[in-house]
């Protein structure tokens, strides 16, 4: 067992895949809490663990579909951004149909209820997955700009100019004014 | 082209520069502002204000889904879950065991002619233990046994034989 804790999350997925339960179980520990930090932003509180254990299921039965090639939590984020979907869908919410509450459409409104809007935005895919992706590396699961662009396989130039398209697609997805005014130093 | 020698296209192109530059300036100021709220340091470069409260919200929230853990209940759900579907994907003990036999046995299905030679081996050993009609009983054997018990068994040894060959031809 501790010399498959060694041994890198794609290799394992590779084991999992022929069979192998104690590499899957690895990854199980692994990625629970990555699963769960990415479904605490996306989701109400009292939906994540329904949706934490979906994505698991999901996870083996789809594990030899896995290609050895593909970076094992790319291919785990999109199971995730999958199931938060089928979630908003179960809830016959879609982005068409949520209607943003005028009285907490402004942050300046409550940061609480903001946030929830926040969060159904995000989940009912407003963002192109690969905004959504970029926000969740770097927010959920709390990597460096230099970790986020490893993972994203791109450049830290590139993956720092993705963010910022990404916070400002996300900033007016929310409809936060635009103001002239600038924060900070 | 204006006084300086620049063609129109010389001034989009540079245009077209000067404005890439201060996307990748935005986007670093962006990065580093960033930094700074979830490591909890006052910030030190200008943002623009609807990306510096978008930046807050994200922040205090993924403060808070950090700071949650998860519970054991959730791991004994998720491990529950996961079992039972670990076995309908890659079944259970017996039935691992099984599919690698057929997997075994499949290149024989593959190659009729190792299988026929296979099955006419088996019947062959079969025969010669069988067959010793002048011998005294050997219990839980057919030596001695008379004919119809001899007649049983081959039968039984080539349906044996035919269920293996049809094990491994199966999909």
């Amino acid at each position: 067992m501790s010399e498959l804790t060694e041994l890198c999350d794609e290799t394992l997925a590779a084991r999992a895949k022929n069979g192998d339960r104690a590499a899957f179980d690895i990854l199980c520990d692994r990625y629970l809490p990555i699963v769960c930090r990415r479904l605490r932003v996306l989701l109400p509180v009292s939906a994540v663990e329904d949706v934490a254990q979906e994505v698991f299921v999901a996870v083996v039965r789809s594990i030899k579909s896995y290609r050895e090639d593909a970076q094992f939590r790319t291919w785990v984020a999109a199971i995730i951004r999958h199931k938060v979907a089928d979630y908003y869908r179960s809830e016959q919410r879609s982005p068409q149909t949520v209607e943003l509450d005028p009285a907490i459409h402004s942050p300046s409104a409550g940061s609480e209820a903001w946030r929830d809007q926040t969060v159904a935005l995000m989940a009912l895919q407003q963002l192109k997955a690969e905004y959504q992706e970029v926000i969740l590396l770097r927010f959920a699961e709390g990597l460096p700009f230099k970790g986020v662009a490893e993972s994203l396989g791109v450049s830290l130039e590139a993956a720092k100019s993705r963010y910022r398209r990404a916070i400002q697609a996300l900033a007016e997805a929310l409809g936060v004014e635009q103001p002239d005014s600038v924060v900070g130093a | 082209m204006d006084g300086n020698g620049k063609t129109a296209s010389d001034e989009k192109a540079q245009r077209r520069a000067e404005a890439a530059e201060s996307q990748a300036a935005d986007a670093e100021a962006l990065a580093a502002y960033t930094d700074a709220v979830l490591e909890g340091r006052e910030p030190t470069v200008a943002v623009p204000a609807e990306q510096a409260k978008t930046v807050h919200v994200l922040a205090t929230r993924a403060a808070a889904s950090r700071a949650e853990g998860v519970s054991p209940r959730l791991r004994r759900l998720i491990k529950e879950r996961v079992d039972a579907a670990w076995r309908e994907v890659h079944g259970t003990t017996w039935t691992q065991v099984l599919g690698r036999l057929r997997g075994a046995l499949r290149g024989y299905a593959r190659r009729p002619v190792w299988a026929v030679a296979v099955a006419l081996v088996v019947f062959a050993l079969a025969a010669a233990f069988l067959v010793e009609p002048d011998r005294q009983a050997i219990p839980g054997t057919a030596v001695g046994s008379g004919d119809l018990g001899v007649v049983l068994i081959v039968v039984g040894v080539l349906a044996v034989v035919a269920l293996v060959l049809g094990l491994a031809s199966r999909r």
